[in-house]
């Protein structure tokens, strides 16, 4: 049976200004969830740009791939890649981890234009570019929240599902909010908490989540 | 059917042949009850309104070729992007047209200076059918801001754009695929076309011992050849020649073009005439000032009006061997081919005035075939059908309005952070 390839963005920056491998850890644990849930019916890439490419399985099912960052980016959460688009092309969903990386604007931008299903992590931060300046959210075909109180202001205008776990975006660093200079914050402060989350139970919750969301995304294009 | 035309200028804003043949088009349209509506830029100059014209659509300036040279690397850097890759204010202006007009299809003309890839992304995003006249390698230049093709750009456009597309010429479509840009969809090669009605046959033409009257119309550059064309009248005057005349008409763009007919010794056989309107040019070609109209031109010239125009009324093409209206006549036949350097043209030159090539027969059969294939009425059916079959096409995508504008709005921030770094880069480097 064919593997339905979900690409997975977001949260790698934040290693690379810390140098820890926190949201690798938690990306790949996550996608070893799903793989266990949907019985090999899915495979995960986990997308980032930077300076070293490679491409390397993680476990079976999973593959790590850094694509070479184009130009000097002022900020670990700017930079991006001209293979980025390339490295979707055989994606049938696309799942962003987070909404302040610019490799997660070009991933948005180019699933929505093909119409690849996209879900987008919410985990409620304020002040970042694509909440604040653009609402682009409400681009993603499907918002997958940690928290009724995030989820909340998002059921009135797209699909939002909420799933177990307590995820806080700053244990793995985020970008600056607008309108601070300072390009780069304090990465992965000691103080933030790691993830609270089963990843078996998550990832049968966002297995099931991303065959939904496949299924209508088919039923609409049909 | 109801057609959205879209165009980067409208008459009388104009450059070149590329907006003369929008309007005309247009015109036939609408005189066959189509509905039509231009969706263009505010014009570089006043313009009376029309009630079929919204000249809504930002203009980034691209042509103003002085300003550009002026401007500083990141200006220009941040126009590129704007210009060719995605403005997301001519996108709002498009999705509100679409909402307002509802058109059957949409007629793409030249969308340079329009951020072109935005508005033909916001077509594929919505699934809205169009059909795009190529009368230059337009698609090419949109994914090459900076005058250097995006491979990026490239293969993405390659991968999601598909339509009707009409091109002028296998050139263009050559030029476009040749640089990795693909051309999906269907492609059917539709050569440009002349106006008005067929006059009685030519009587008087060139005759060995008359003075040799020679014109030239369009750009007045290099790369039409309008040097070589100065150089070809010195040649000839070196051979002993004396009965010829060359009237250049158009703007000249590039600012030591003029002095060098002076320079080389020819100021009085080479006149330059300055700008003429196209109905005063097509009206002297009808009185038969002119006997032959060379058009030196450079090889990726997509196709070219003016000798059309000119040989409707039996002024004999003399064109470099390569360049697009080339395909469509052929050489000894309905025109004369030359190899494009100042001694082809004068060796060219000097057979004729020799009388051994007679311009009658060329005249005469060009005139026909002219009147017979390329008059507007007889392609507009032709035209009409493709815009019909392109209106019945399933639709590409199922995206809406608001998210069109809003991809719009994303890329083109993505597009100038991109090029800002790059010219940020570029200017690292040179520091």
């Amino acid at each position: 049976m064919p593997q339905t390839k979900i690409a997975y963005l977001g949260l790698f920056d934040g290693d690379r200004a810390s140098g820890f491998s926190r949201g690798e850890e938690h990306l790949l644990a996550l996608a070893r969830g799903v793989l266990a849930a949907s019985q090999g019916r899915l495979s995960v890439e986990l997308l980032s740009c930077g300076p070293a490419p490679e491409c390397r399985p993680l476990c079976p099912g999973v593959v790590k791939r850094v694509l070479p960052w184009a130009g000097r980016p002022r900020t670990p959460w700017e930079a991006g890649s001209w293979q980025l688009p390339a490295a979707l092309a055989d994606a049938s969903l696309v799942h962003l981890h987070d909404g302040f990386s610019r490799a997660c604007e070009i991933g948005l931008l180019v699933a929505k234009q093909r119409h690849v299903p996209i879900c987008l992590t919410e985990y409620g931060l304020v002040g970042h570019w694509l909440s604040i300046e653009l609402g682009l959210q409400a681009l993603a075909d499907m918002m997958i929240c940690h928290s009724q109180s995030v989820a909340v202001p998002w059921r009135a205008r797209m699909p939002v599902e909420v799933v177990s776990g307590r995820v806080n975006p700053h244990w793995f660093g985020v970008a600056s909010e607008w309108p601070l200079t300072a390009p780069v914050p304090p990465a992965c402060p000691d103080d933030e908490l790691p993830p609270d989350v089963d990843y078996a139970t998550l990832g049968a919750e966002l297995s099931a989540i991303y065959h939904k969301v496949l299924v209508r995304h088919r039923e609409a294009a049909a | 059917m109801r057609v959205l035309v879209l165009s980067n200028l409208y008459p009388p804003d104009v450059i070149g042949g590329y907006e003369l043949c929008c309007r005309q088009v247009v015109d036939a349209l609408r005189e066959r009850r189509h509905e039509v509506r231009v969706l263009t830029s505010a014009p570089r100059v006043p313009c009376p309104a029309q009630e079929h014209v919204s000249r809504s659509f930002k203009l980034t300036n691209c042509y103003d070729a002085s300003f550009i040279l002026r401007s500083s690397t990141m200006v220009r850097a941040i126009w590129e992007a704007e210009s060719n890759l995605v403005s997301a204010f001519n996108v709002h202006v498009l999705t509100t047209a679409l909402t307002n007009f509802k058109p059957d299809v949409v007629y793409l003309w030249n969308l340079v200076g329009l951020g072109g890839l935005g508005l033909v992304g916001c077509l594929q995003h919505v699934g809205m059918p169009w059909v795009w006249y190529l009368g230059d390698c337009v698609p090419r230049l949109l994914c090459s801001p900076y005058d250097e093709l995006l491979p990026t750009v490239a293969a993405e456009f390659s991968r999601q754009v598909s339509g009707h597309y009409m091109p002028v010429s296998q050139r263009v479509i050559d030029e476009i695929e040749d640089a990795g840009v693909k051309l999906n969809g269907h492609v059917e090669i539709m050569p440009n076309w002349v106006l008005g009605v067929r006059p009685a046959d030519r009587r008087r033409y060139f005759r060995p011992g008359d003075t040799l009257r020679i014109v030239s119309a369009g750009q007045m550059a290099t790369h039409k050849g309008i040097d070589l064309l100065i150089g070809a009248a010195r040649l000839l005057r070196e051979r002993g020649y004396e009965n010829f005349s060359i009237d250049l008409y158009g703007n000249a763009r590039d600012p030591k073009i003029v002095p060098l007919a002076r320079e080389q010794g020819v100021g009085d056989l080479v006149t330059f005439k300055g700008f003429c309107p196209q109905h005063e040019l097509v009206a002297r070609y009808a009185r038969h000032e002119y006997d032959l109209f060379a058009f030196p031109t450079w090889d990726r010239e997509p196709f070219g009006c003016a000798p059309l125009e000119a040989a409707a009324y039996g002024c004999v093409m003399a064109m470099s061997q390569n360049c697009g209206i080339g395909e469509w006549f052929v050489d000894g036949v309905h025109c004369l081919k030359v190899e494009r350097s100042a001694r082809g043209l004068a060796d060219m030159f000097e057979q004729v005035l020799d009388g051994r090539i007679d311009l009658e027969p060329l005249g005469r059969r060009a005139s026909a075939v002219i009147w017979r294939d390329f008059h507007l009425d007889t392609l507009i059916p032709r035209i009409e059908e493709v815009l019909s079959k392109a209106s019945q096409s399933p639709p590409s995508g199922t995206g809406t309005f608001d998210e069109a504008y809003h991809l719009a709005l994303l890329a083109e921030r993505l597009a100038q952070v991109t090029v800002e770094e790059r010219a940020g880069e570029l200017l690292a480097s040179v520091a």
